[in-house]
């Protein structure tokens, strides 16, 4: 018997579940999609540097998922506990017609695990469909070739999904029971007839704390921006400051906004007085009033959420154009002490037949010329501002002959300078040597006097998968000491396009004097590797990003529709003095709107300058905008945080409409 | 006079063919404006389905109802709301206050949403509630006022907007005595100096006898009716326990 009312429970409401349903069919469905790369990743064809990278990200991934599997836990239990206070009437009169609270919990055991196990059939099929597809992406992000396209299914993920999501549900129902024993008869009874009690702050205090916050705020803000070189100048903990000043800001914020915004609305009587204005504005200054703390920690996992995906986004997109520009040529190796020559290399006949454009470079150093000395007059200043750089570390310097040379392979700008010059070449930080060209400093470079040439030039010697050359000399090659020879540089393309001889060349370079300390690059491990990392952050990016996407707006979701549950009378009066079904929906769709907005809003606001901290960081990898990023970003968000809106509002017109 | 309210033969049945229930069995009547009407009767006895037939909450089965000499039951949508915003105003057992908005704003939403400027409205509200004595309580809260400060906040919210009629249903039925005599003779000076015509339904004698008609219904059809003309309040009260008694049965709570 009980079954049966539970499976009726459950049909009759399940309009009202629709959001539970769907939240949690995402849950699983993207709890698997991410948990099953194992077989996504099986039927790609993949070299071993590829596999170790693919190792890697399942591993990350598996982490990620225990802490995934806490927030939806989370989730899940403060969605349940909604649907238990919606229902709290039904379970009074079950209690009156004499059913125990033992009865009532196990009917709620049953209902969840009706519930738990059709989400998980459900997420669990979409799941399976959907890594049929993403297996395509997940070969596009590893740059690998698919052998063939079959039907993909883990058997891991299935049972890692089943075991997690099974351990949820338990635990839930834990929660339920606890609830349901905790409740007395009478107040289960009269729930619906409890008059909400408004909490009315002093509007003195709520403008005093909202700019109390908005100063917090601010100062958190320039923190991160305009003063991050001063900040971190201290150990990195120091971060913490600004977080902690972010956190409590955003919640003072949303304890006072509701207040401090009615407060100036109602003094434009106007627009107060207009319409069903009065009310719409202070039904949203009730609803978050009464939900500061959740408000607020969506309101933060929309930031993160943004950050993450849009610095994944840029690192990704970044990346896969990067290798083109900073590994022009297919190999380099760099001979470092004088017991190797590069040139052996080419000695081999194999590597004769298959290479071209070969090109052997020199880079000397002056053991009277560090980097310090070479930023001239600006050294003091940049001292002050780069805390963090070596700067008794040597500087090189390269033959303007040999320089022009490699350029050309490199296809990165010539330079031509008099006897009397010298050039700075540098693709990092450019700022540092820019402003000692600005400075005219006068360098003494082989004891040879040398004015500055007249601007930066931008370029690199070593082949890497993005911008890392903070800078080298470029001089006459008359004044060049040979004796003060320290690298050797040897770079050069493959002849062929077949993988097995390309294969056999990477081989070949490895092997090349494997006894002695040499630095080998080649455009293929560049790529790689380059690829491997930018799948890792795409994914672990996409992952926490949805999860938290799907958890805030749900919440929001939630609240939003048991509260239009509670709000049902009050369309009611609102119909009988007279306000038209037009009037009335604006006024539904108002408020779902703003407090839909509001923690977005404010986010959005929070990621415009997380960002910019972000492209600090960035920076270090030489990625200067991350507007690329943003957009793919903004496309998730209004797909997701859209498709929850505009749910959240139809169901809630459906719930206050009133058929006569 | 003019005749505000008439209602013409009106049914309401409720149920299947098989198991029919007549809620409201062949009534007619008619109020002229000014009038302060009671409808009494015991539960069940159809009148607050007569109520909300008036105050087209409900469809009737058959039969016409006219307000201002306007069809209602004809009337569909937004016309409907458009009708009820115009020509009528609300009182209820239960308040039905917007527990969000204070005594002011619940009143001045009614005038809101007919599109009265902000300077009208205040005008309005502060004129009434001085008449209604309910300045002071304004700027509280539904949930920091009592019962009966509440219900005559509903009623300044039911005349502010000045309908044709006045509907309450059971408006003392919450209340304590002291409170329903304060609402009460908060009633009759709408009634008396302000001109309000008001249709009130309840089962309690004493709440009764400060109309100036009473109409008696039982199951679903009118029983009586008393006219209070030039009795006293006190002496109205006792023709009203008079019918009550006749009634007999469960009418015997009104006493």
């Amino acid at each position: 018997m009980l079954y049966n009312l539970s499976l009726k429970n459950i049909k009759k409401s399940f309009k009202d579940y629709a959001i539970y349903f769907v939240t949690l069919i995402l849950g699983v469905c993207i709890f698997y999609l991410f948990n099953s790369m194992d077989s996504q990743t099986a039927i790609l064809e993949v070299t071993s540097r590829q596999s170790e990278m693919i190792d890697l990200l399942e591993q990350i991934l598996s982490y990620i998922s225990v802490f995934v599997s806490f927030i939806l836990g989370f989730l899940i239990i403060y969605a349940s506990r909604f649907l238990i206070k919606k229902r709290n009437k039904e379970f009074g009169v079950y209690m009156t017609l004499g059913m125990s609270k033992r009865k009532i919990s196990l009917l709620l055991l049953i209902e969840t695990f009706i519930i738990g196990l059709i989400s998980l059939a459900f997420g669990l099929l979409l799941g399976i469909v959907l890594s049929q597809i993403t297996s395509i992406f997940v070969a596009n992000l590893f740059e690998a070739n698919m052998s063939k396209f079959t039907f993909n299914f883990s058997k891991t993920a299935l049972f890692k999904t089943i075991l997690y999501f099974g351990i949820i549900y338990f635990i839930v129902m834990i929660f339920n029971t606890i609830i349901i024993n905790k409740n007395k008869l009478i107040d289960l009874l009269q729930a619906s007839k409890k008059q909400e009690k408004i909490r009315i702050k002093s509007s003195m205090i709520s403008v005093i704390l909202f700019f109390i916050s908005v100063l917090m705020l601010g100062s958190a803000y320039y923190m991160v921006t305009a003063g991050v070189n001063d900040l971190l100048k201290y150990d990195v903990s120091i971060l913490l400051v600004p977080i902690l000043l972010g956190t409590v800001g955003t919640i003072l914020f949303f304890y006072s906004v509701a207040g401090m915004s009615l407060k100036i609305i109602s003094k434009c009587h106007n627009l107060y007085s207009k319409k069903l204005n009065t009310f719409v504005f202070k039904q949203i200054n009730s609803k978050i009033n009464t939900m500061v703390i959740s408000i607020s920690i969506i309101c933060l996992m929309l930031f993160v959420t943004l950050c993450l995906l849009t610095s994944a986004f840029t690192i990704k997109d970044y990346f896969n154009n990067s290798i083109n520009t900073y590994a022009p040529v297919d190999y380099q190796i760099v001979s470092i002490n004088q017991n190797v020559r590069v040139t052996e290399f080419l000695e081999d006949t194999f590597v004769k037949e298959n290479t071209k454009d070969n090109l052997v470079v020199s880079e000397y150093y002056d053991e009277n010329f560090d980097y310090a000395k070479s930023l001239g007059k600006v050294y003091e200043q940049i001292k002050q501002e780069y805390s963090y750089i070596q700067f008794d570390s040597p500087v090189y310097i390269m033959s303007e002959a040999d320089y022009n040379k490699l350029a050309r392979l490199l296809k990165i700008d010539t330079v031509t300078i008099q006897d009397d010059e010298y050039a700075i070449v540098s693709n990092y930080n450019t700022d540092i040597y820019e402003s000692v060209l600005k400075s005219n400093s006068t360098m003494i470079i082989f004891n040879h006097e040398l004015k500055p040439y007249k601007k930066l030039i931008n370029g690199f010697v070593n082949i890497s998968g993005n911008p890392a050359n903070l800078g080298f000399f470029v001089v006459s090659d008359q004044i060049i000491e040979k004796d003060h020879l320290k690298y050797e540089i040897l770079s050069g393309n493959y002849n062929s396009k077949d993988q097995k001889i390309i294969d056999k060349l990477e081989e070949k370079v490895k092997k090349f004097h494997t006894e002695e300390t040499l630095i080998k690059d080649t455009r293929y491990e560049i790529e790689i590797s380059a690829a491997g990392l930018t799948a890792i952050i795409t994914f672990i990016g996409l992952y926490l990003g949805i999860i938290f996407l799907i958890s805030s707006s749900a919440i929001l979701a939630l609240k939003e529709l048991s509260d239009c549950i509670d709000d049902k009378k009050k369309y009611k009066i609102l119909r009988q003095i007279g306000a038209d079904e037009k009037e009335i929906n604006k006024a539904l769709f108002m408020q779902t709107f703003i407090f839909f907005m509001m923690p977005l809003s404010i986010a959005v606001i929070h990621t415009i300058f997380g960002l910019k901290f972000c492209e600090w960081i960035l920076k270090s990898l030489g990625i200067t905008s991350i507007l690329n990023g943003s957009y793919i970003t903004f496309i998730f968000l209004i797909l997701i945080y859209g498709i929850y809106f505009i749910i959240t509002y139809l169901c809630s017109k459906n719930i206050i409409r009133e058929r006569i | 006079m003019a005749k505000i309210l008439k209602v013409k033969n009106v049914e309401k049945y409720y149920g299947t063919k098989t198991s029919l229930t007549k809620a409201i069995n062949d009534i007619s009547f008619e109020v002229e404006k000014g009038e302060f009407v009671a409808i009494m009767g015991a539960s069940g006895s159809g009148k607050t389905t007569l109520l909300n037939c008036i105050s087209t909450i409900d469809k009737v089965t058959a039969g016409e109802i006219y307000v201002d000499g306007e069809n209602i039951t004809k009337l569909k949508g937004n016309k409907l709301n458009k009708f009820r915003r115009d020509k009528l105003g609300f009182i209820f057992q239960d308040f039905n206050l917007l527990d969000t908005l204070t005594g002011y704003e619940n009143i001045s939403l009614s005038l809101a949403i007919q599109n009265v400027p902000y300077h009208e409205q205040k005008e309005r509200i502060e004129d009434i509630a001085s008449k209604l004595g309910i300045t002071k309580i304004l700027n509280k809260y539904p949930y920091q006022m009592s019962g009966g400060e509440k219900q005559r906040i509903a009623s300044a919210r039911a005349i502010i907007t000045n309908p044709s009629l006045v509907l309450a249903d059971e408006p003392t039925g919450a209340l304590d005595s002291k409170s329903s005599k304060q609402l009460l003779n908060s009633f009759e000076y709408l009634n008396k100096d302000l001109n309000s015509t008001i249709l009130m339904v309840t089962h309690d004698a004493f709440t009764a006898s400060y109309a100036t008609r009473v109409i008696f219904i039982k199951d679903g059809k009118i029983f009586n009716e008393l006219n209070k003309g030039e009795l006293s309040r006190k002496e109205f009260f006792n023709q009203i326990i008079d019918v009550v008694t006749l009634l007999g049965g469960e009418m015997n709570d009104a006493l």
